[in-house]
């Protein structure tokens, strides 16, 4: 077998593997939970089943049966029904199946834009807000990040990349969720500069209206209107990490034998860098971008949508968590945790084929 | 152990302690290091005063989520210094307590009112015993400097029969039957849904009195008279408490909880490094010491563990963290434990490529040679070689750890027995202060985070330099 064939299947295993054993892992802890979940909301709607019907309860006098025996009864049927008589080891490939074919079950409280309340459509209608905000975020700051870094290698010590080296430090330790506060502070209640975040949700938080040209084209230009502030508050915390990034990798590479070399021929710097440094250093650039997109969606990034009222899947975190929407935590684990595995898998093979060196290792993330 | 094995034991030792010597030297001629490193002992000894009840008082923790505790305490007012900078007058916190002897109907109050501004609220307790009687007709009276004298409560209280002290809390602020006979009173053309009470009762007379905008204060003795009577048996005033509530408070102000935020934000300190130390220190003492075994051992072993690695780093920590957070309540250790637990696997790769190497050296050999067991090697020989990297690992861990933290709490999943950064800016989130512009709420606590984080932060980009020399600073 080629290098890179077994180099792709490992991987491939490997994830695999890792969704298997956290689906169960979850489900095992999980389970004693939403089981008593589901019970409670099924004598929630027996009893009100109970209330409503006169009749009913008429019926049950005439069998001598109380309400309260009846309602266990019907819990035991439905408990059959559902397979939750058996315990939860039996239950799970069942379980893992439907997951894997996204029947995520329904909701609590959570409602999609369509008002529905299953969760699958609840989560796939989020996840497109929290792609566009950081995925244009790292857009926007790896062309910075590549500007300024290479501005930074070339001059190692000078002002320019020292004020960098200090950006770096202070924007990996505050939290961006703060910042964002703190923007929303200034440019929303003292400025008046935006809308308040709750105005957001009102307005973004809805299925988009594409059969209609003119109104789609007013949705998207709302939609960027409101990203404006998150987008902003996602690129300053992690610009200069961004750019402290991009200057390690150059410089690393700078120290290598071929620019050595390079340098040596007489090319001038332009062409050491742009041909030769910058080509070397594709393929941990192009990871790391990968991989801080999808840090920045399954990391504490995703906390920042809350403070704006974002509607993707870090409000649907703070709703579920404030609602105690057990159901939809747990859809989101698993969505998160599949785009994430397939995410790194992607990024392997890419990896793979842009570096040879790494195939005989074990990749990006192990 | 032979001769030789001691003096070879010996020799080691020296050189262990040159090396970190060396290192020390290094460290010492960073300046962004050393001031890490001062930041950090600041923020040791401010935790070290905490947890040791000096500064704060013992109990804050358990108080910190009981309304009970605060409520001698102003309502969402900003720190004192605000408004000594914007020149803003002040309202000096007032408690003043009376105990009254035996007998007495009549107890009186008098406060001297000398601040250009007005209260944030006002309250009056009264503590009341009563004899053989059931029905206690209360009236409360202010005088004012300019002899104006104004009943404000005129109320008969039923007394339940068995009880015979009884406690009677007046908030004047919110009391609308206040509101009405103060703008009866003064004949002011206003509903008394929109006044303010405490302009109204303390303020200069004139039409605009009724707001805090046009209103002024009237400076003088108040006297509050507080009289109690029944029609059978006997009642008497014990205590009387009038609390005028400061429009600023402490140096931290406080928040709708009525809590001196002051105190919370201490508190911070010794739980964030808490969390960010003993997490950093616990993660980074499993992922040395499998990354150490998995090269050392190599081969099947080396693969067999790698997987395992791989396996644990590819899961996304947050959703885990929260929905276990949310499974099994939230709770400090839970948090460290589950942190340590998906975590460890952080600087394995590197480690792993260091042993590799230094495996290969020739003294490895000689010591395998001279009969050095597989643990002697590892502790002795390769564990100095990576101590420093690991140095590192631990300084980089802390802020990650502490911001994690905080993005759990922020969340609403943090250790409701311990008062958190992470909480704090938590209520303020739900309660509106980004949009109530209360930055007293919001700046202090992220600041901290981020301050603490940045101390680790700059001690780590001085430690990668001397381990690092590629990357010339």
């Amino acid at each position: 077998m080629s290098s890179i064939k077994r180099y792709v299947i490992t991987r491939i295993i490997n994830y695999v593997l890792v969704l298997l054993i956290v689906l169960s892992l979850t489900y095992a802890v999980m389970a004693p939970i939403a089981d008593q979940a589901l019970i409670d909301m099924w004598r929630e709607t027996l009893n009100a089943r109970l209330r409503s019907d006169p009749k009913l309860i008429e019926s049950l006098k005439a069998k001598g049966i109380s309400p309260e025996e009846w309602i266990n009864q019907q819990l035991e049927v439905i408990k059959k029904r559902e397979g939750l008589d058996k315990p939860w080891y039996e239950r799970l490939p069942k379980r893992v199946f439907d997951m894997l074919v996204f029947r995520l079950g329904r909701s609590h409280l959570i409602r999609s834009f369509r008002g529905t309340r299953n969760i699958s459509d609840i989560i796939f209608e989020r996840i497109p807000f929290s792609v566009l905000l950081f995925t244009s975020s790292t857009i926007i700051l790896v062309v910075l990040g590549l500007i300024i870094g290479l501005a930074c290698a070339r001059k190692p010590g000078s002002l320019l990349d020292v004020s960098f080296i200090i950006y770096a430090l202070v924007g990996n330790s505050l939290p961006m969720w703060w910042l964002a506060m703190i923007l929303v502070l200034v440019f929303v209640y003292f400025l008046h500069l935006f809308p308040p975040p709750v105005e957001i949700k009102a307005v973004v938080a809805r299925p988009p209206p594409i059969g209609n040209v003119s109104e789609f084209i007013g949705y998207l230009g709302n939609l960027l209107y409101y990203m404006t502030l998150p987008l902003f508050t996602v690129t300053v915390v992690s610009l200069g990490a961004e750019v402290y990034l991009m200057r390690n990798i150059v410089l690393t590479t700078m120290t290598e034998d071929f620019v050595f070399v390079a340098r040596a021929k007489g090319l001038p710097e332009r062409d050491v860098i742009y041909k030769h440094v910058l080509r070397a250093a594709a393929p941990p650039i192009i990871t790391t971008v990968l991989l801080s997109i999808t840090g920045s969606l399954f990391g504490g990034a995703i906390i920042t949508e809350t403070v704006f009222m974002w509607p993707g899947m870090g409000l649907l975190y703070w709703e579920a968590i404030a609602g105690n929407d057990t159901p939809v935590v747990l859809g989101l684990v698993y969505l998160s945790l599949l785009v994430y595995l397939i995410t790194l898998a992607v990024l392997d093979v890419l990896y793979g084929i842009l570096d040879p060196r790494v195939r005989i290792t074990t990749g990006v993330t192990g | 152990m032979s001769e030789r094995a001691k003096r070879y034991m010996e020799l080691y030792r020296k050189t262990k302690w040159v090396k970190l010597r060396l290192f020390w030297e290094d460290f010492k001629h960073s300046k962004l290091g050393m001031s890490g490193i001062v930041l950090l002992i600041i923020f040791a000894i401010i935790s070290i005063l905490v947890v040791s009840n000096t500064i704060v008082p013992s109990d804050l923790p358990k108080r910190w989520h009981s309304p009970e505790a605060w409520n001698e305490y102003p309502e969402l007012v900003p720190p004192e210094w605000w408004f000594k900078i914007t020149g803003e007058p002040i309202f000096p916190h007032t408690i003043i307590e009376k105990e009254f002897p035996e007998g007495e109907e009549e107890a009186v109050i008098t406060y001297y009112y000398e601040s250009d501004a007005f209260p944030t609220d006002a309250r009056l307790d009264l503590e009341i015993s009563t004899f053989n009687t059931s029905i206690v007709r209360i009236i409360i009276s202010v005088y004012r400097p300019d002899e104006e004298e104004i009943v404000i409560y005129d109320k008969t209280e039923s007394i339940t029969e068995r009880m015979n002290k009884s406690a009677i809390s007046l908030f004047i602020k919110r009391n609308s039957e206040i509101a009405r006979i103060l703008v009866h009173h003064f004949g002011i053309e206003k509903s008394p849904d929109v006044v303010n009470n405490l302009c109204l009762l303390f303020g200069e007379k004139s039409p605009d009195m009724w707001s805090p905008k046009t209103a002024k204060p009237l400076k003088g003795s108040y006297v509050f008279t507080i009289r109690v009577s029944t029609f059978e048996g006997e009642v008497e005033v014990d205590r009387a408490k009038l609390i005028l509530y400061a429009n600023a408070y402490g140096l931290m102000g406080t928040d709708s909880f009525r809590r001196d935020l002051f105190l919370g934000l201490l508190w911070g300190f010794p739980i964030a490094l808490l969390i960010g130390i003993l997490t950093s220190l616990l993660t980074t003492i499993v992922g040395v010491t499998y990354a150490m075994v998995s090269a050392y051992y190599g081969g099947y072993i080396d693969e067999i563990m790698q997987r395992i690695v791989d396996i644990v780093s590819s899961i996304p920590l947050l959703p885990i963290l929260i929905l276990c957070a949310m499974t099994f309540g939230p709770n400090i250790w839970l948090i460290i434990g589950l942190l340590v637990l998906f975590t460890w696997t952080g600087g394995i790769k590197t480690i792993r490529a260091m042993v590799f190497q230094i495996r290969e050296a020739a003294y490895i050999e000689t010591a395998r040679v001279a009969g050095a067991s597989t643990r002697w090697i590892l502790f002795k020989h390769i564990l100095p070689q990576v101590l420093p990297y690991s140095f590192y690992l631990v300084v980089l861990g802390v802020p990650y750890y502490i911001l994690i933290e905080a993005g759990i709490s922020y969340l609403g999943l943090g250790d409701p027995t311990l008062p958190t950064w992470g909480q704090i800016l938590h209520d303020a989130s739900i309660h509106g202060a980004t949009l109530g512009g209360y930055w007293w709420w919001v700046i202090p606590p992220g600041l901290l985070i981020a301050l603490v984080g940045l101390s680790f932060a700059m001690i780590g980009v001085a430690v990668d330099k001397i381990l690092n020399p590629k990357l010339r600073y």
